[in-house]
């Protein structure tokens, strides 16, 4: 397979097996996300961001939506990536109270690819208990330092939205029932890591 | 109730014989679950109902049975499987704090997981690209299994001699039909270590374990710029005027073409700032803007000094291949001023690249064995891979 031929829809295929793929996005969008960035800025430069930063989270939310399984390809990969950096970059200006429209940022991007309707874009983490969600954070470190399937079968599922059936492929298990039994063991595993944490 | 259903099917379908399956009410069975906490009647009636020969065995197991039917439930209600059971159960406690704490995971993993795609991004297109040529794997596989073969049959031999001496010493008059057994013995053994030894070795070659890999190092020392951070604030470029502050003003009147970086082109004092602003930039770290702001006044044609800061922006921000060609460039200026820099970070450009060879001809060089960076260069020489 030749990955210079890959079409965006074959890509997006690719991505939902093998997150890696997401490389080849990186590679084909980078410079002209950044350059489209920069122009759409224009000579807003008070206001600092990292454009990488705004770029990768371009990717994660194309990434998510695709694990979602509701991505539907209405123009090219690039052009949706770049219409997602403009929308993420202006409500970066906006919660640093930078006085700049969205029309201003369409006029600086004239002639660059990109579509105003998308809004889409990275929804933070919520940590409704901090106290709890640090002790799992803690507990889901341990798990993955310590090796073993649990913490990659976890993330498998919980994710990448992998089926039950998907991961007993991936790991082996005669069927699906057991790679189900092997990931409640995992996620008993890790609660009681937690508790632990918690009850430091 | 449909996902409910199937829930429970799957949760019970073990614990009912087969032949009684067909007499079960699903939905009142769901039902039963879902009151299950608070009224246990109902759902003792559906399974007196099926006329099982134990029916106190399932009784016996209901417990542990409900909290698998929550489990599950607030499993495919935290992925976004809403159903009117889920619905129904939001009302029960033990289900909103099972949602609670798997919603608490699912976050806890998202952002795990988001940290690590996004930091491996730039080296994900070499993961799925990665294809080493054959030949050159099979070359370097053969050379060094015969190398570390031909040190275990070394060792072996001195541990057969050591056997021999010890069997002469237990057994003094052993006649020679016995000898000619032990030595058979000893060649079947001989044999034997062998096998298992080159596929331990050859399985550990191409496995390379106590190696890091090309990434590995160039992440690990491509943004080490500790050798250019005592540099001083104009970045070690040479400069005309010594005393301009870098938090100048600069206004509209201001003589515009007076020089302060002297090169084949001077710089004026405007472009001058934006170049020494950039350069502080790289020894922070943040690449992006100092990569636009240097590559805009064009080095390659006016000033090659500078050049050096702009191919160190590419090679910290992907564009490996620009760098390479930059530093390259560099390489042939006579009495250049960060000739060491140059070599080292080229070196890194061809680990990046998988150009052992070159980065390892570099590295080993005397300029670099002689300089401060010859340390580092050591470091990574014995953590290159072999191939």
């Amino acid at each position: 397979m030749d990955i210079h031929q890959i079409s965006d829809q074959e890509l997006i295929e690719l991505i939902k097996d093998d997150s890696d793929y997401l490389g080849v996005i990186y590679k084909r969008c980078y410079d002209y996300c950044i350059m489209f960035m920069h122009k759409v800025k224009g000579s807003n430069n008070s206001f600092d961001t990292d454009l990488d930063e705004v770029f990768n989270d371009a990717v994660m939310v194309l990434y998510e939506k695709i694990l979602e399984g509701n991505f539907k390809l209405t123009a090219s990969i690039q052009t949706y990536l770049s219409s997602v950096c403009r929308f993420q970059l202006l409500n970066r200006f906006k919660k640093n109270k930078q006085n700049i429209s969205l029309e201003d940022f369409d006029n600086n991007g004239e002639h660059l690819q990109f579509d105003g309707a998308v809004t889409d874009t990275l929804v933070d983490v919520e940590a409704e208990n901090e106290e709890q969600f640090k002790a799992m954070e803690n507990a889901l470190t341990e798990m993955k330092n310590a090796g073993g399937k649990c913490y990659e079968l976890l993330t498998l599922f919980w994710y990448h939205k992998k089926s039950m059936k998907e991961l007993s492929e991936i790991f082996g298990y005669t069927n699906p029932a057991n790679a189900k039994n092997q990931k409640a063991k995992c996620q008993k595993r890790l609660e009681k890591l937690a508790f632990n944490y918690l009850n430091a | 109730m449909e996902r409910g259903i199937r829930i429970i099917k799957d949760i019970l379908s073990n614990s009912i014989p087969p032949e009684h399956l067909e007499r079960v009410n699903w939905d009142e069975v769901l039902n039963g679950f879902v009151v299950f906490k608070s009224n246990q009647k109902p759902l003792y009636t559906e399974i007196y109902k099926l006329e099982l020969n134990d029916p106190e065995k399932l009784i016996f197991q209901l417990p542990k049975l409900y909290r698998n039917f929550i489990e599950e439930v607030a499993e495919d209600y935290v992925l976004g499987n809403i159903s009117k059971t889920s619905e129904i159960l939001t009302q029960s406690q033990d289900f909103v704090k099972r949602v609670h704490y798997l919603k608490t995971l699912r976050n806890v993993i998202t952002k795990a997981e988001r940290n690590r795609i996004k930091e491996e991004l730039p080296l994900a297109y070499q993961r799925v690209t990665f294809q080493p040529s054959e030949k050159d794997i099979e070359n370097a596989v053969k050379q060094k299994a015969r190398e570390d073969l031909r040190e275990k049959i070394q060792t072996w031999n001195r541990e057969v001699k050591k056997d021999v001496i010890l069997e002469k010493r237990a057994e003094p008059t052993a006649e020679k039909p016995a000898k000619n057994k032990k030595e058979t013995k000893i060649i079947s053994l001989w044999l034997k270590y062998s096998s298992v030894a080159a596929a331990i070795v050859i399985g550990f070659i191409v496995w390379q374990p106590h190696k890091s890999s090309n990434e590995m190092i160039f992440n690990n020392y491509k943004s080490n710029l500790s050798n250019i951070k005592d540099i001083d604030q104009f970045g070690g470029l040479d400069v005309v005027e010594f005393n301009l502050s870098l938090n100048n003003n600069i206004s509209r009147d201001f003589e515009p073409f007076r020089p302060v970086i002297k090169g084949d082109t001077s710089y004026t004092k405007q472009q001058s700032l934006a170049i020494f602003k950039a350069i502080e930039e790289i020894k922070k770290g943040e690449y992006t803007n100092a990569k636009l702001v240097l590559t805009e006044i064009n080095p390659k044609e006016d000033n090659r000094q500078v050049l050096f800061y702009l191919a160190l922006a590419q090679l910290n921000s992907n564009e490996v291949e620009k760098a390479i060609n930059n530093f390259n460039y560099l390489t042939n200026v006579a009495y250049y001023k960060f000739e060491i820099e140059v070599q080292f970070y080229l070196a890194l450009g061809y680990i990046k690249k998988g150009e052992l060879k070159k980065a390892k001809g570099i590295l080993s060089s005397k300029l670099i064995q002689t300089s401060k960076f010859s340390s580092e260069a050591d470091d990574i020489l014995g953590e290159l891979r072999w191939f």
